[in-house]
């Protein structure tokens, strides 16, 4: 109940969010000196076709005009046709959206399996002898960004042990269900296990390379978190009442270290999800980072908006989300 | 047979290369089913009797001589499970702080449960019975609801009540209460002294009573022992020792507090404080002696033995511990000459709104205040947390806007914040916090924290150096402190560099808002005797705030009672304590 | 909901977790797994003219008119074609054998739809560029059209040969719509699409009805792979059993495996610097020095192994257009020279702007800067800006673009007017060369009926051109193709890698 109050008040905040974002990116693109007109048709067109094409996608018009338009439109769910593609935006970015959430999705239980038990695991080294080794191996880890990974990845397990795939979402002769667009969803409910079984093979190696990039710093700040807690009175009347070293740990610091440990996942999933980008890239991932980078390469505005829409609205919904857990496991934020 | 000896137990840590002992050769004995007291100031090292007997001492510090035994079992080298499956079963502890002693994001159920679980009790119904049980031994309604609540939806006492009943929920033998009474209004301090008699009464605990407050230690406990720099140096049964000390500091300690009734005294005033650890470790002799009113050079060579049978006291000159005496009684300061009045206030109010715009929640802190105070006058404000006494100050001062009413200062006008207003204000009141620690930036050197106010006026440095001498010298704080920042400073040495800031420009009207409040007594004592002294000099006056009725009756001539907002009470103080009129006041004055 | 039969439980229970994590590798000797740079933008193939894309468009739909291995133009669908002395009517004759992926019969209706119906029906092809000139199509009989011009259309058969140009059938696509067919082609070409899953892969299935020679790879999978790396790390691993454009350095260490062999073919693409007739520019001297200060065999050895050829004139070695006679020397000091007839010299620079992309092809940039470098030497200050190839025809096209930018240009079809024509005229947006001296002869060369008369015409005009310095063309661009030592392909000279015309030994 309170989840959902709390994700409907953020939902309405959202909303004046999403305009002014929409706004910017109409007007950065304007900015940049590409001409969609041109781009949109062959090379051999002459000047007075690109300016009939102009003239055709409303390009002449002044700028908060065309935003105007593009506001109705987008209203109705009409985000326009991609000048590249010729086909409607609004289903390329519906198509290509499912694999980069789960990309993401299946990158954020990485990184929150390695970051929480790595925190856990640096806490509980504190003031031992391996304490020094674990603090270097973890900024190790922060300094290799998730394109590197990526790429160390395809050479360790593609090449070098040729031992997992490094392309696409499935094995070739695979067709997708087609259901939801959620290949782990779909093959389940298409009783494929087969599908189920290669779509997380070929989920793996990109969603750990982007995970082992975002872990370390829930690593560190749960472990500070955890040194904070640990100094609370209520740790030590627990332990006065002889609970155990372990319980301590599990049951009552955790559930108050994992409080500001959980505001950092949230601000990590957005910059997760714009760096699956060039995660999906090199991994010949189809989903919204191949998009994008086509997209921009082409000029392809119509694509360049409802992608840059479509990230900010789903870090939008993280965000909430996470606000909303926030709400549920700190008791004191609750109306009374 | 005693249930908690300790004999001869030194807790120690190492400063620096050496080994500085925080508790030395410590003696006690408690009896099953007796109370003693643990009495002493900051530093005296009591609470570190209570971590060594859990065995949670703070990292860098070990027992590193004597024995300390429950129930004949050696508690510092016992296994950590045996010492674990003691723990909560036949040792309990009451803390200091209840509300941050339990787990905010639990519910009390389940930290409830989770105790009874490591009692032993199996299924879920028989442990819900259970609580339910000890939450209403511990007379406290609604208990099946209250086990669904938070903690931070319980106020303080309330939660007190829940750790006293988790504590006396396995009926353990001993019991080690730690100031568990310090965090709490006084009306509710009375009211869990006399439940954990009660309780200890029904299951014939013994208590380990630890306390800085001799007269509580006074009113519940069958034994006491005075704590000083970590050895004891009076022991033996409460009423006895209260009324007759022995030891020259138990009878400046008693001394130094201030009396709710009889003749008003000046307070014997201590000098310095307590040792720190260091220096404890590097004297030799007797701990008190270089304040002890009674030291002779033999005091300075070996310290003293605890010597005695049911009385046990430390001193070489016990004898003549009785005649140590107060200075003579305080006249009362004259009544108010019928001059102007120096602040009018009336009808203030201040009213906080919340809640969203559908729903609105309004707290009316302050409702209808009036009252005025003339030049030179002390006037206290009394009440609980929450009656809204702060927030009374804060109004006067200006860092909150009144809803309603009107302040008058020095006869102008200050209600609204406009500039002129402003300025004004500031060159006639200055305000006094209750936390030197929060109050003064950390950064900056004493120096420039007491002339703060003249520095925003523009004056130059010379000035400020010469000002920031004068204002030290005032408040008996040697003239090197001047360089320092706060962080090295003690406690008291914080309170008098707050009030050394706020007196800099020399202000009119003084608002204090709990500025003893959180001190030791001999601390207190001294800035009591300071305020007095610079009554004297400047002539400035002062509202009050406090909870602590003796204080204000030893120090301000009229007081205003407050409750729920309202000014239920005022009047001369010794005429409101000898008579009070309202339900309330008659309240706190039983509690204190 | 599928039931999970046995089998396929077996399968995923008894191959291990790596067993199961291998691609399906061509074991049988009739599939291949090919890795390609980038996806079809849809499959509607009259729509867009994409270069990348040209390959696996020839193995689902035929052009009318074909190119063999060494760019010769030679019959497709069209049988013969005739073009009338004027150059405003060209008759064209059809096989009567072609059946389309849905079984109809391919007829001259077909070809009018493709090349004149849905253009007037006002279909976003780009096609309605190449066919501009068409004012109709007569249909004679099912394998018989005349198309009409406005104007004199000598290059149309090449046209016919060139990008966009494949045939779609009208009936299907009147019946589904534009968009559906865009989905789900329906050819006449060697392969049939079985399934697209856009950026990822591409599944082709061999057309057993096909008119043509029959392709010896039964099933075609096309892995998406844009990453560079991700291509080299495919191949060397085996998971594709074919890849192109993979960067050089990598091709001479995987030439080295034993199981793969790599070729770099000098394809139909150039590399040159466009120029600008004025500004910094304006003195012949100045621009005849700085082509002959460029030392292209070393930018040849640097950059491309050596497998580049240098280029004197716009075209490539084997086309029409080009003069295999005609050398424009390497010669530091004829630079110097000229440099100094206008009073330049190495202490008194002359100075100019250069424009290069960075990633556009491999090694744009290192090239410029090897210029840079190389005018240095003689006596030219260029100062490097680096722009977006989309920025390109922004610029030129409000006269803004530097002295001169390092460009790349590509024509399967090796026709000059596809390469001069385009490349120095100044009502294209490719040529900052906007002088009309020249200009004017370029665009009348556009008009030329005769075929004869139009490749003289050509030949004379790219002499010209690198004689005033109005071309500077470096190289010929290579084709890099890493593949497996038992995979045999028939190279294309312009670059096409056809599925159809790959075999397993």
């Amino acid at each position: 109940m309170i989840l959902l109050a709390a994700l409907g008040r953020r939902l309405v905040t959202a909303v004046p969010i999403l305009f002014v974002v929409s706004m910017l990116l109409f007007a950065a693109l304007r900015v940049l000196p590409v001409d969609p007109a041109a781009m949109s048709m062959p090379p051999n067109a002459t000047k007075d076709e690109i300016e009939a094409a102009r003239r055709e996608m409303g390009l002449d018009r002044p700028l908060p005009e065309q935003y105007v338009l593009w506001l109705g439109r987008a209203a109705r769910g009409d985000f326009g046709r991609s000048i590249h593609h010729r086909r409607d935006a609004g289903k390329l970015v519906a198509e290509a959206l499912p694999g980069t959430i789960e990309l993401a999705m299946a990158a954020m239980v990485v990184a929150s399996g390695l970051g929480l038990g790595g925190g856990l695991l640096l806490f509980m080294l504190r003031g031992r002898r391996m304490e020094p080794v674990a603090e270097t191996a973890t900024t190790l880890m922060m300094s290799v960004p998730e394109f590197l990974w990526a790429l160390l990845f395809i050479f360790v397990f593609g090449v070098a042990l040729q031992a997992m795939p490094f392309t696409g979402r499935l094995d070739p002769g695979m067709k997708l269900p087609g259901i939801t667009g959620f290949l782990l969803l779909d093959s389940v409910l298409a009783g494929r296990p087969d599908i189920l079984w290669s779509a997380m093979v070929h989920l793996l190696l990109p969603a750990v390379a982007l995970g082992l990039a975002f872990a370390p710093p829930i690593m560190r700040v749960l472990r500070a978190s955890l040194i904070d807690t640990y100094h609370e009175d209520y740790i030590r009347q627990a332990r006065l009442r002889g609970i155990s070293e372990g319980r301590i740990l599990l049951r009552h610091a955790l559930k108050n270290a994992i409080l500001p440990t959980l505001t950092l996942m949230g601000v990590q999933f957005g910059f997760l999800f714009g760096g699956s980008l060039l995660v999906e890239v090199i991994y010949s991932f189809p989903g919204m980072g191949n998009l994008m980078v086509d997209a921009v390469r082409n000029a392809d505005l119509p694509i360049i908006q409802v992608v840059g829409l479509a990230y900010c609205v789903v870090v939008l919904v993280i965000n909430s989300l996470v606000d909303g857990l926030y709400l549920v496991l700190n008791p004191r934020l609750r109306p009374r | 047979m005693s249930l908690l000896v300790a004999r001869r137990l030194t807790v120690a840590t190492r400063i620096g290369g050496t080994i500085v002992p925080v508790i030395r050769g410590l003696d006690i004995a408690l009896a099953p089913g007796k109370v003693l007291g643990l009495v002493g100031e900051s530093g005296a090292g009591k609470s570190m009797i209570g971590r060594s007997i859990a065995q949670l001492l703070p990292p860098g510090f070990g027992v590193t001589g004597g024995t300390l035994e429950f129930d004949g079992k050696d508690l510092v080298r016992m296994p950590t499970n045996a010492r674990r499956s003691l723990l909560g079963r036949d040792i309990a502890f009451i803390p200091q702080e209840p509300l941050s002693a339990l787990n905010p994001v639990l519910t009390i159920g389940d930290q409830m449960a989770e105790h009874f679980t490591h009692l032993g009790v199996r299924s879920q119904p028989q442990r819900l019975a259970r609580a339910v049980t000890a939450l209403e031994a511990v007379h406290l309604r609604d208990a099946a609801d209250l086990l669904t609540r938070y903690p931070h939806q319980l106020s303080g006492g309330m939660c007190q009540r829940v750790l006293i009943a988790m504590a006396f929920a396995s009926r353990p033998r001993l019991v080690v209460a730690d100031e568990p009474t310090t965090a709490l209004d006084v009306t509710v301090q009375a009211r869990i002294v006399s439940l954990m008699a009660e309780l200890q009464r029904r299951d014939g605990t013994a208590v380990l009573f630890i306390t800085h407050d001799l007269r509580l230690a006074g009113r519940i406990c069958d034994d006491v022992a005075v704590l000083y720099g970590g050895a004891v140096v009076e022991q033996g049964p409460a009423r006895v020792v209260l009324e007759t000390p022995r030891h020259p500091y138990t009878r400046c300690l008693q001394l130094a507090n201030p009396a709710l009734s009889g003749p008003r005294r000046a307070l014997y005033a201590l000098p310095d404080q307590m040792p720190g650890l260091q220096a404890l470790a590097n004297l030799h002799g007797c701990h008190f002696a270089p304040r002890c009113p009674l030291a002779g050079p033999e005091c300075r060579v070996t310290p003293p033995p605890l010597s005695g049978n049911a009385r046990q006291v430390a001193c070489l000159h016990s004898p003549l511990t009785a005649g140590i005496m107060s200075p003579v009684t305080l006249p009362r300061p004259p009544t108010a000459v019928a001059a102007d009045a120096l602040l009018t206030v009336r009808g203030l109010a201040k009213t906080y709104r919340t809640g969203t715009f559908f729903r609105r929640r309004d707290t009316h802190a302050v409702v209808a205040a009036s009252f005025d105070i003339t030049p030179g006058q002390f006037v206290a404000v009394v009440g609980e947390s929450g009656s809204g006494k702060s927030t009374l100050g804060r109004l006067v001062m200006g860092l909150e806007r009144p809803t309603a009413g009107s302040i008058l200062l020095a006869g102008q006008e200050v209600t609204r914040s406009s500039e002129a207003a402003r300025r004004h204000r500031i060159r006639t009141a200055q305000m006094v916090f209750q936390d030197p620690q929060s109050a003064l930036n950390p950064r900056r050197r004493v120096a420039d924290i007491v002339t703060a106010a003249l520095a925003a006026a523009g004056s130059d440095k010379a000035t400020r150096a010469r000002r920031a001498g004068e204002l030290l010298a005032e408040m008996g704080l040697a003239p090197e402190i001047a360089a320092r920042t706060p962080a090295q400073l003690s406690g008291g040495q914080r309170q008098r560099v707050n009030i050394a800031r706020a007196l800099c420009i020399l202000p009119q009207l003084l608002v204090a808002d709990e500025i003893v409040s959180g001190l030791d007594v001999s601390v207190q004592a001294q800035l009591l005797a300071l305020l007095q002294r610079l009554r004297q000099e400047h002539a400035f006056a002062m509202l009050f705030i406090s909870h602590d009725l003796s204080v204000v009756r030893h120090l301000c001539d009229r007081v205003l009672v407050m409750y729920r907002g309202q000014i239920v009470e005022q009047g001369a103080t010794e005429d409101v304590f000898a008579y009070p009129a309202h339900a309330y006041t008659k309240a706190l004055l039983a509690a204190a | 909901m599928a039931r999970i039969s046995r089998r396929t439980l077996l399968q995923t229970g008894a191959i291990g977790p790596l067993g199961a994590a291998f691609p399906a590798f061509a074991a049988e000797t009739d599939s291949v797994t090919i890795g390609w740079p980038s996806d079809v933008t849809s499959w509607d193939p009259n729509q867009r003219f994409t270069p990348d894309a040209h390959s696996i468009m020839k193995a689902v739909f035929d052009q009318p008119l074909d190119q063999d291995a060494n760019l010769k133009l030679v019959p497709g669908l069209i049988t013969k074609w005739e073009m009338a002395a004027d150059a405003r009517a060209l008759t064209l004759d059809f096989r009567d054998d072609v059946t389309f992926h849905d079984g109809s019969r391919m007829t001259a209706e077909d070809f009018r739809w493709t090349f004149f119906e849905r253009i007037k029906a006002g279909h976003k092809v780009d096609i309605a560029q190449s066919m501009r000139k068409v004012t109709d199509i007569e249909v004679i009989s099912p394998t018989r059209a005349i198309m009409r011009f406005d104007s004199p259309a000598p290059t149309v058969p090449v046209w016919l040969a060139f990008l966009g140009s494949f045939l779609v059938p009208k009936a299907y696509m009147e019946k589904v719509g534009v968009e559906a067919f865009a989905r789900a082609p329906v050819g006449t070409g060697p392969y049939k699409l079985v399934e697209h899953q856009m950026n990822a892969r591409i599944v082709l299935e061999r057309n057993e009805a096909y008119w043509g020679p029959k392709p010896k790879m039964k099933r075609v999978t096309i892995e998406i792979i844009k990453d560079p790396s991700a291509r080299v790390a495919a191949v060397q691993s085996g998971q594709v059993d074919i890849t192109i454009n993979v960067p050089v350095r990598e091709v001479t260490r995987l030439k080295a495996l034993p199981a793969l062999t790599a070729d770099l073919t000098p394809v139909t693409k150039v590399i040159l610097l466009q120029v600008r007739n004025d500004e910094g520019f304006a003195d012949p001297n100045i621009r005849l020095a700085a082509h002959h200060a460029i030392d292209k065999k070393a930018l040849s050895n640097a950059f491309y192994a050596g497998a580049a050829v240098p280029l004197s004139v716009l075209g490539v070695p084997g086309s029409p257009g080009y003069l295999d006679d005609y050398g424009f020397a390497f010669d530091p000091e004829q630079a110097k020279q000229l440099l100094a007839k206008s009073g330049f010299s190495v202490d008194r620079p002359a100075r100019i702007r250069m424009a290069s992309t960075n990633g556009q092809f491999p090694s744009d940039y290192d090239i410029a800067r090897a210029i840079v470098q190389m005018w240095k030497k003689v006596g030219i200050e260029a100062e490097l800006e680096v722009i977006e190839y989309a920025k390109y025809f922004e610029l030129n096209r409000g006269g803004k673009l530097p002295e001169t930018t390092l460009y790349t240009f590509d024509n399967a079809t090796g026709d000059p007017e596809i390469y001069t024509g385009y490349l120095l005229n100044p009502k294209l947006p490719f040529s900052p060369w906007k002088d009309m001296t020249l200009g004017q002869k370029v665009i009348d060369q556009f008009n030329v009926a005769d075929e004869k008369a139009r490749i003289a015409g050509w030949l004379a005009l790219n002499r010209e051109a690198s004689e005033i310095g109005a071309a500077m063309p470096l190289l010929q661009s290579v084709l890099t193709v890493v593949r497996k030592k038992t995979l045999a392909v028939v190279p294309y000279r312009n670059g096409w890698v056809l599925p159809q015309a790959m075999a397993w030994d």
